[in-house]
């Protein structure tokens, strides 16, 4: 709850600046290139691997990537890097 | 880069759950590269420094995680520390090779073949320029203007020092056009003289040995009569000597200055160091107001040496009538000389005026007479 609420007041500060939230937030962002590479940067671990998807924790948010070839470029506390073909990235809120 | 010199593992993973490996990874702040998906398990690779603490780790949990292959510098080293001789013989090998570099290995001339060549080659030797030269202490302007001297032949020439390499690029002058025959001429006396000798090698005598000439004076015609009376004009040509009588006269002021050296010398050492002085002794100096310098450089090769430049103090000084007479004898028989030759008698007399000293030369000399003298048309 108590996050949810930081989470808020760091959404209106920056709409207020005009800046990407991850300015006043700790949360992940994320970049595709091209449908071949895919960047994480923030807090982010790995859930399931497999060629075919690769489920990604980013805190609040779980991202699924599905694709074929995948492999994972870097992983890092705070950087994560997917590369292959991707053909869909879904995001899940995570329950509680 | 960084990753090799660091040393990196690669590791497989054949754990049913292999994300729980990566998991572990990132709760120790271990960084995971290259991570693929294979049948039956997990091919990543970590820095080699967190790889036994994380295999540790793995152990405790009961993932089970295999060493595949041990790659970087420090794995490289450990390797070689085995092989001493090839440990130090490529460090070595390396040095060597660096060292190499600051030499000419590769002295070519462009713009000439042969002969020609070989005589550039040669001089660039004599002047410490060859294979094995120090390639920083070759001046190569220097090199230039000194070739352009020494070979008369050589239009320009660029030396041009890459590297190792040494381009000596040049032109040759081209070869004059054929010299016109020589015109028809007469000999005739330059100057008023006795004939002492005369050779004639074309043309007809018109004077003999023992005969007075004056100035303008045919000494020898320019023609040749065969026998049937027939002239050929040519030029005409003889070795000549006279007996001639000169008067010179100069005038110079009452006194004059000349340079008095004080014996006193002062010496300073450089260094050289490839186009680089640095003076050795002494550091400081206050020079005089009045000194020329000798210098002389002592070097092995271009590159290294030393370099001796001798301060020699001087005053100038108010020279007396008598000494103003020797300087202007000095200055007549060596106009003398070049006039008539060799001065076999001579009478030096000096008046001194208000303001000025006039000198008074004459002699007796002994040379070459005649000048070739053009026929018009």
């Amino acid at each position: 709850m108590k996050k949810e609420k930081k989470h808020r007041l760091a959404r209106a500060a920056a709409a207020a600046a005009g800046v990407p939230v991850t300015v006043f937030a700790d949360l992940p962002e994320i970049s595709l290139s091209g449908g071949r590479e895919l960047r994480v940067e923030g807090p982010c671990g790995v859930l399931l691997y497999t060629g075919q998807c690769i489920l990604i924790d980013g805190g609040e948010l779980r991202l699924c990537v599905r694709g074929a070839g995948l492999w994972l470029d870097f992983i890092g506390t705070q950087a994560l890097c997917a590369r292959g073909r991707i053909d869909s990235v879904e995001i899940e809120r995570a329950e509680g | 880069m960084w990753r090799y010199i660091g040393g990196f593992v690669t590791l497989w993973v054949t754990d049913a759950r292999p994300e729980r490996f990566l998991r572990l990874c990132l709760r120790c702040g271990v960084g995971v590269r290259g991570v693929r998906r294979q049948e039956d398990g997990l091919r990543l690779s970590v820095r080699a420094g967190a790889c036994g603490r994380l295999l540790t780790h793995a152990e405790r949990l009961g993932i089970e995680v295999e060493v595949l292959r041990r790659q970087g510098l420090p794995f490289l080293l450990q390797r070689l520390s085995v092989r001493p001789v090839l440990a130090f013989g490529l460090p070595l090998c390396l040095l060597a090779l660096s060292a190499a570099s600051l030499f000419l290995w590769d002295v070519r001339v462009v713009g000439a073949e042969g002969a020609q060549a070989r005589r550039v080659l040669e001089a660039l030797r004599e002047r410490g320029v060859h294979v094995g030269t120090y390639a920083e202490g070759v001046d190569a302007e220097s090199l230039q203007n000194e070739l352009l001297v020494a070979l008369p032949e050589l239009k320009w020439i660029a030396v041009n020092i890459r590297g190792s390499r040494a381009r000596v690029h040049l032109r040759l002058r081209d070869e004059g056009p054929e010299p016109l025959p020589a015109a028809p001429a007469d000999l005739v006396a330059e100057r008023d003289g006795l004939i002492t000798a005369l050779a004639v090698f074309s043309g007809t005598a018109a004077v003999q040995v023992g005969d007075t000439v004056a100035a303008g004076d045919v000494l020898v015609y320019g023609y040749e009569t065969d026998v049937s009376g027939v002239r050929t004009p040519v030029r005409a040509e003889a070795w000549t000597r006279a007996r001639s009588w000169l008067s010179l006269r100069a005038q110079t002021d009452a006194c004059v200055r000349r340079v008095h050296y004080t014996g006193e010398r002062r010496q300073t050492l450089w260094m050289v160091f490839g186009k680089k002085l640095q003076k050795i002794w002494p550091w400081s100096r206050i020079y005089p107001s009045e000194y020329d310098t000798i210098t002389v450089r002592e070097s092995a090769s271009l590159s290294l040496g030393l370099l001796r430049e001798v301060d020699r103090t001087y005053t100038t000084v108010l020279c007396p009538y008598e000494q103003a007479g020797q300087v202007l004898y000095a200055a007549l028989r060596a106009r003398a000389e070049s006039i008539g030759g060799e001065v076999c008698s001579e009478s030096f007399s000096l008046t001194e005026g208000e303001s000025a000293v006039t000198a008074r030369y004459e002699c007796e000399c002994m040379g070459p007479i005649g000048t070739a003298l053009e026929k018009d048309g």
